[in-house]
């Protein structure tokens, strides 16, 4: 067996399974107070990674726009609890449920209505380019065709894209962007350059070619944080952006285990979950606390639509959310639903159960790979039938 | 005789004198009935007559399968999310044995659609044996992961199924010597399912023949559910309904009857699919999705969850304003026309507002027990002095 593609599946199940538990959270924290499984919830983090790309295409940075996305999908959580939610408080389950989906169907023919039906690409956040010029008479020309084009990229340093930095590199130019620039944008500014130069170029020298390279991996995030050699063939890459992920995976459930735990919102929190009458009698104000329940878990399913585009960095659209929403909540089964650590762990689980299906299982069996989704499905079903408290709730919770 | 035909009439007169509006409803539903009865011979334009029949036959095909999912979820108080594996099990069975070069099935069409349904129900069985136990949320997940399941292997096992693409174009159809789909069309065939057909507007699905096939099962499917609704298994179901353990300790065999309602409804659903499969010419998962479930789901809740005539009002009104969205409108020099995705976008906020103003439905069914105190009261002193 190729070992490091075992390790490099491993990497990508915990990166995707840190996913769905950010997902899971806002499922189970919302279960375990209103007894509501909030089909809208998948698209909330569909919502989270829209705005994303929106700020990050504005020219905000990516440090800037991650928590400002999170706020915005929070308000949007409230928003939806408040509309569609909260006046069915004491109506039967059953017509919160069908509430949800009609929310789900609202959000994501919405999305798809504001931001039309086809997919896109996670910003390059920042894009750098490798102008390097070619042809028969490239030696000769060469150099003065980059200060040309330095030049002229300079002329247009201030103009939107704003130009970050332009660095002559052993007979190369790289042309860096500002973070968070559209790399659509900024081809169109190099394709404007590079066509003045041409023109201007054209008659003089005839034999000279510009060769335009993008240089993804000059990005921070897209840059090898460290490298295992095991042996194999290709080694083991692994980008910074994988122990961003990580690390604000862990540090906002850190984040969210402390407020449930140690804060006296989360006391509150936890008492509307086991009997909201008696919360509302001790002086709790019991739709408070709810629509912070959504907040906290709509907030965490926007980070969670970042990390994914920019983990991907493509399949940005308005279908994104159905997938992860139903693996999500599978999580959320599979661990306890209204259990907040359960969701965690259960939501690393699926992760590694659909990487690893996909890479081994599917073949071991001489299925197709698309049965994957078949597994997780398949857990839900089985979690559901033989455990219905899941992996670590308690034997005598309420079953639905 | 008439000694009762009198009484009778007396009571409706008084009930008139009490609740005029009544006159009214009547008149409504009998011109529904109507229109629908004379579907496809409406006195309009040729364009608009097979325009308006298609919304019908649509309309009448996914009553049938409304019906079967609210056997489940009317009767038996069980959230199904899961329809669609039934509808297109039974669309995909039926146009198999139909149309593909290697099946060499010898029935006719009807049998087709009885094999159709009964593979559904079968898996019906299959589904619901493992989750007897289940209620409420868990339940509803576990019909919509069966439904994810059904369409991630008929996807998947192209050799079967024709994989993402389906199978489109049936041949012509004849069933005692009529034509009821004329079969080998030309057009294009839209992502959302549809053709679309070069002189403008969607096709009519078939002949009146076909209708009026569909308009017969349809009837004969009320007629069954009105059946089941009047027999023990009907009282059985409302029992279960109300409370599961009263309705084991009256010696009601759980287990039984709601198996009985899984099959009952996961057949008519079959048929409804394999219906709807040929209707469309075109059996795909892009047509038998998860909102596929959600919109005929969208009709029974709009209707009212356990009444026949709320769920087929309901699927009327589901389908025929989804339908007449993508008509254009022209108000003057304007021309009005919704986007065809933005439709659910409509059902969405339909879902929510029904929900939030009339959680029972426009037409809720009226429970045996309150119709009796009812016509106690209409006759007591007590309740005119009231009025």
């Amino acid at each position: 067996m190729d070992l490091s593609l075992l390790v490099n599946q491993i990497i990508n199940a915990l990166t995707l399974g840190g996913i769905y538990a950010l997902i899971a959270v806002g499922y189970t924290m919302v279960y375990g107070i209103i007894k509501l499984i909030n089909f809208a919830h998948g698209e909330i983090y569909m919502m989270g990674a829209f705005f994303g790309i929106l700020l990050i295409g504005a020219g905000m940075p990516f440090f800037l726009a991650l928590p400002t996305s999170m706020l915005l999908c929070a308000a949007l959580g409230v928003l939806v609890d408040t509309v569609a939610y909260r006046p069915l408080r004491r109506a039967p389950r059953l017509a919160a449920l069908i509430t949800a989906i009609g929310v789900s169907l609202f959000l994501q023919n919405l999305a798809m209505l504001l931001w039309s039906a086809s997919e896109r690409p996670f910003p390059n956040l920042y894009p750098a380019y490798r102008i390097r010029p070619a042809g028969a008479d490239a030696q000769r020309y060469g150099e003065e065709l980059l200060s040309r084009y330095a030049q002229e990229l300079d002329r247009r340093r201030e103009g939107p894209p704003r130009i970050k930095a332009i660095r002559r590199e052993n007979g190369t130019l790289l042309v860096e962007f500002r973070l968070g620039t559209n790399s659509f944008e900024a081809i169109r500014t190099l394709r404007q350059s590079r066509r003045a130069v041409l023109a201007a170029l054209e008659a003089a020298h005839p034999g000279v070619q510009i060769e335009t390279q993008e240089e993804s991996l000059d990005h921070f995030f897209n840059r090898p944080a460290f490298v295992l050699d095991l042996g194999d063939v290709r080694p083991v890459e692994v980008r910074w952006k994988v122990p961003f992920i990580w690390a604000t995976t862990i540090l906002l459930m850190l984040l969210l285990e402390t407020l449930v735990q140690r804060t006296k919102m989360g006391k509150a929190m936890r008492a509307c979950a086991l009997d909201k009458d008696t919360a509302a009698l001790m002086g709790i104000d019991v739709n408070r606390i709810i629509a912070l329940t959504f907040a906290i878990g709509s907030a965490m399913a926007a980070a969670a639509g970042i990390m994914f585009g920019l983990y991907r960095g493509s399949g940005i659209g308005y279908r994104m959310g159905f997938q992860p929403g139903v693996i999500a909540f599978a999580a959320a089964v599979l661990g306890g639903i209204g259990n907040v650590r359960g969701a965690m762990l259960g939501g690393v689980v699926l992760g590694v159960v659909q990487v690893i299906s996909t890479a081994y299982i599917t073949d071991w069996l001489g299925i197709s790979s698309s049965y994957s989704f078949a597994f997780a499905f398949g857990i839900l079903i089985l979690v559901i039938l033989l455990r219905p408290t899941g992996l670590l709730g308690r034997p005598s919770a309420e079953r639905a | 005789m008439r000694k009762t035909l009198r009484r009778s009439w007396e009571r409706l007169q008084r009930q008139n004198q009490e609740r005029p509006a009544r006159w009214l409803g009547t008149a409504l539903v009998a011109l529904f009935l109507f229109l629908v009865l004379i579907g496809p011979f409406l006195p309009l334009s040729p364009q608009y007559r097979s325009r308006a029949a298609d919304i019908f036959l649509l309309c009448v095909i996914y009553s049938i399968i409304a019906l079967g999912l609210n056997s489940v979820t009317g009767y038996t108080g069980l959230l199904d999310l899961g329809i669609v594996a039934f509808a297109s099990i039974g669309a995909y069975t039926a146009t198999i044995l139909y149309d593909r070069p290697w099946m060499q099935f010898p029935g006719s069409f009807l049998v087709v659609l009885l094999v159709g349904g009964l593979h559904a129900a079968l898996w019906g069985l299959l589904r619901g044996a493992p989750t007897l136990r289940l209620s409420g949320d868990y339940y509803a997940i576990v019909t919509f992961a069966f439904a994810e399941i059904v369409r991630i292997f008929i996807r998947t096992e192209g050799w079967l199924t024709g994989g993402g693409n389906g199978f489109k174009n049936f041949p012509a159809i004849n069933l005692f010597g009529a034509r009821l789909i004329e079969g080998e069309y030309q057009g294009i065939l839209k992502t959302s399912g549809y053709w679309e057909y070069p002189h403008g507007g969607v096709w009519h699905g078939g002949t009146a023949g076909f209708y009026y096939l569909s308009l017969v099962l349809l009837i004969l499917t009320v007629v069954v559910m009105y059946r089941l609704e009047d027999s023990r298994t009907g009282r059985a179901w409302f029992a279960m309904k109300a409370d599961e353990t009263s309705a084991a300790a009256c010696g009601i065999n759980l287990s039984a009857y709601k198996l009985y309602a899984f099959a009952i409804s996961a057949f008519f659903a079959g048929v409804g699919g394999a219906l709807l499969g040929f209707k469309m010419n075109v059996v795909s998962t892009n047509v038998f999705d998860f909102w596929f479930s959600v919109v005929v789901l969208c009709g029974v809740v709009l209707g009212g969850m356990g009444s026949i005539p709320g769920v087929i009002a309901g699927t009327f009104i589901v389908y025929g304003l989804g339908e007449l969205l993508r008509e254009q409108v022209r108000i003057g020099g304007i021309v009005l026309q919704v986007d065809d995705r933005a439709r659910f976008l409509f059902f969405g906020i339909l879902l929510v507002l029904v929900m939030v103003f009339r959680p029972q439905g426009l037409f809720p069914r009226r429970p045996v027990e309150e119709s009796k105190k009812l016509a106690v009261e209409y006759d007591s002193p007590l309740y005119r002095l009231g009025r």
